[in-house]
């Protein structure tokens, strides 16, 4: 036996246990159901055997019946498989050549090329074949791959744990919201304010947070999170509370939908998925700029090592709070295309779950890449999508499921899903 | 003619202990000057207060004249005053090319904005700052391993990765944290050669070392300190005669002999 056989003999070994081991501390709740007696009219837990029928045997069939969504499983692992098999950049080790690099470390490949070609083709294709409810979800793709670049620029490049990044979502949702109670504001022309707010509370939040380290920042975000959607409650007046606001649907897209024709005629879906992926192209295209610039390194160097980072001239103290302010900016789009979609807000959209949602987003994905986090971002909210409207009886325990993936996850690719095959990539230095 | 570095009974205390008290030595411009002494001697609590990780409490820190005491560390570092530390601490998951590029940062201007919309502008200026950081990376001999991160280099490479990194911020004073630490005799001795080669490109060199061959053979100049004092300082001839020196080093009945 071969010592790759064997290492994957292992792997395999160790995901049944761990599968096995996932299933006795949760079998327990599979079956549980909270019943009312009437006898001695108190709540009761009952352990209910239909239910656990159903697990065992419905669940299955569900599955089964949903098999085109296994078969896209296995298109995209082939899909990925082909991908690597694409010819990559011989290594140049003359400066001249290096230099010359678009994107210095970034390999120039048939790769990039054919994305160029096949992204367009692909999204125009989605644009017109997908139906509203398929193209409200790929809005909310979108919506969460710029909040998983924005925080990723703090958690991932500069090594900030940042605990309440829903708080800075809810900031672009209310600023968008406000401004359109008071002016009539239509949602495209608020994305400039809106960002330059969420950058303020951005570095408002730094400028004292930013001199703890760690764990200590990391509790900070978290409590400025809750301390937001608590004043989202209850300054009434301005916020309506717990009411929220709601935004007129008909003054969001004045005259766009005209210009793009859909087959099934112009919906908000519709609209609104082509200004989301709009504005995700614009975020890689940022992102990807900034992580191979001098401000890019400058962060992973202090990610790396903060001492040293300091030494080598790397004012520490700024460059963390531009990665804090313009990951403020970031969330804050998100917001606003959030509040768009909507149509109305509550501050309870914007709570800790949602803050960790968007982390765990980040961590699925990979941290510290570009790719890594829109990964993570689509098969996140898509498995989540997925399991209520296909597997509706699984709904409740979506939550569960998630917290076993992230279990999963932590043990047996802690760099991510793309997280260092990514960077191998990149470096030209896989297989 | 003033010194590049000057300090003037520099003093640092944490707590109740003196870690340095009353230091003054001056390092001329072109010099390579090393200092020595027992463990805890003080030699690396200097070079923090130099490099702006400590504010010394006591004394003065002059460089080309101008105080230096009270600077945070990355302002010194543009002043002109580069190092390296005693465990290496480089970026173990950016390769080394990157980890050099680093070091370009005080040198250069692209704010954040240019950075992101990568004008015409700040493509030149990386394209700069990669030719450059290349440069120092074949005066050290690693040119061929540009592309390797720098976790995954072998130890002594990644020692001399770290000097091509702060020779990358254009140093005129370029502090070594024992360079030669865990290093055999053969790597001692091209350590050695790279550190002459420095010094001939026009910058100063401030070492602190243990290994005694490698600094009676480079040193124009020593000073030695113990307990955080000032023992002794001369040319590499004096101090090792310097009856002070041999007492800190091996004790008092040693003197005679």
């Amino acid at each position: 036996m071969s010592a790759s056989t064997a290492t994957a003999v292992s792997r395999l070994k160790s995901a049944v246990i761990w599968f096995g081991w996932i299933l006795l501390v949760a079998a327990p709740l599979m079956w549980m159901r909270l019943d009312y007696d009437e006898a001695t009219r108190q709540q009761v837990v009952r352990f209910n055997s239909e239910r656990l029928q159903w697990w065992l045997t419905e669940l299955p069939r569900v599955l089964l019946h949903n098999g085109y969504w296994l078969l896209a499983l296995a298109g995209a692992i082939i899909g990925w498989r082909l991908w690597k098999k694409f010819p990559q950049h011989e290594r140049l080790n003359q400066w001249g050549d290096i230099a010359k690099r678009p994107y210095l470390a970034m390999p120039v490949t048939a790769r990039v090329t054919t994305l160029w070609i096949v992204a367009p083709i692909a999204v125009v294709l989605l644009c017109a074949r997908l139906g509203d409810q398929q193209r409200g979800w790929g809005m909310f793709v979108g919506i969460y791959i710029l909040l998983a670049m924005g925080l990723n620029l703090t958690v991932g490049m500069t090594g900030l744990l940042v605990l309440g990044y829903g708080a800075f979502y809810g900031v672009g949702a209310y600023t968008f919201g406000m401004l359109h109670q008071w002016t009539g504001m239509p949602f495209w022309m608020a994305f400039a304010p809106a960002a330059v707010v969420g950058a303020l509370i951005g570095l408002l939040l730094g400028l004292p947070s930013i001199r703890l380290r760690g764990d200590y920042l990391a509790i900070v975000t978290l409590g400025f999170g809750e301390v937001l959607r608590i004043l989202l409650k209850n300054f009434k007046s301005v916020t309506g509370g717990d009411d929220g606001i709601s935004i007129k649907r008909e003054a969001m897209f004045p005259k766009f939908d005209a210009v793009i024709g859909f087959p099934d005629g112009i919906t908000r879906e519709a609209s609104g998925f082509v200004i989301v992926i709009v504005l995700v192209a614009l975020s890689i295209w940022l992102v990807r700029n900034l992580v191979h610039s001098r401000i890019g390194r400058a962060w992973i160097a202090i990610r790396e090592d903060e001492t040293s980072a300091a030494a080598m001239g790397i004012p520490v103290y700024r460059l963390k709070l531009l990665a804090f302010t313009l990951s403020g900016a970031w969330a804050a789009v998100a917001g606003v295309c959030f509040a768009a979609h909507q149509g109305h807000i509550v501050p309870d959209s914007f709570g800790f779950i949602e803050s960790v949602f968007i982390l765990s987003m980040v961590i699925l994905g990979g941290m510290g890449t570009v790719s890594g986090p829109i990964c993570g971002a689509a098969a996140f909210y898509l498995s989540y999508e997925l399991l209520r409207s296909r597997v509706p009886e699984l709904a409740d325990y979506r939550l569960m499921v998630f917290g076993a993936l992230m279990v999963a996850m932590m043990v047996f690719r802690p760099q991510g899903l793309l997280g260092s095959q990514q960077r191998k990539i990149e470096m030209g230095l896989a297989e | 003619m003033t010194a590049l570095l000057e300090s003037k009974s520099l003093t640092k205390t944490f707590g109740g202990l003196r870690a340095v008290s009353g230091v003054d030595f001056a390092v001329q411009s072109g010099q390579i000057f090393s200092v020595i002494g027992p463990n805890g001697a003080g030699k690396t609590t200097v070079f923090n207060c130099i490099t702006g990780f400590y504010t010394p409490d006591g004394g003065d820190l002059l460089f080309e004249g101008a105080p230096i005491g009270r600077l945070q560390p990355h302002r010194v570092t543009e002043r002109g005053i580069a190092r390296t530390f005693q465990s290496v601490r480089l970026f173990g998951e950016m390769t080394a090319l990157e980890n050099v590029m680093v070091g370009r940062f005080c040198r250069t201007r692209c704010g954040s904005w240019r950075a992101m919309m990568r004008t015409r502008g700040a493509r030149r200026e990386d394209e700069e700052t990669a030719r450059r950081a290349m440069e120092q990376l074949k005066f050290v001999g690693l040119a061929d391993k540009s592309d390797v991160w720098a976790r995954n280099l072998p130890y002594g490479q990644q020692r001399r990765l770290e000097i091509a990194r702060a020779l990358a911020t254009n140093p005129k004073l370029l502090l070594l944290d024992e360079p030669g630490a865990g290093m055999n005799p053969q790597e001692i001795a091209e350590v050695m050669e790279l550190i002459r080669a420095i010094r001939q490109r026009g910058v100063t060199v401030l070492l602190i070392e243990h290994h005694m061959q490698m600094v009676m053979g480079i040193s124009d100049r020593i000073a030695v300190l113990d307990h955080g004092e000032k023992i002794a300082e001369g040319t590499p001839k004096e101090v090792c005669c310097d009856p002070a020196v041999i007492t800190a080093y091996l004790g008092e009945d040693h003197v005679a002999d």
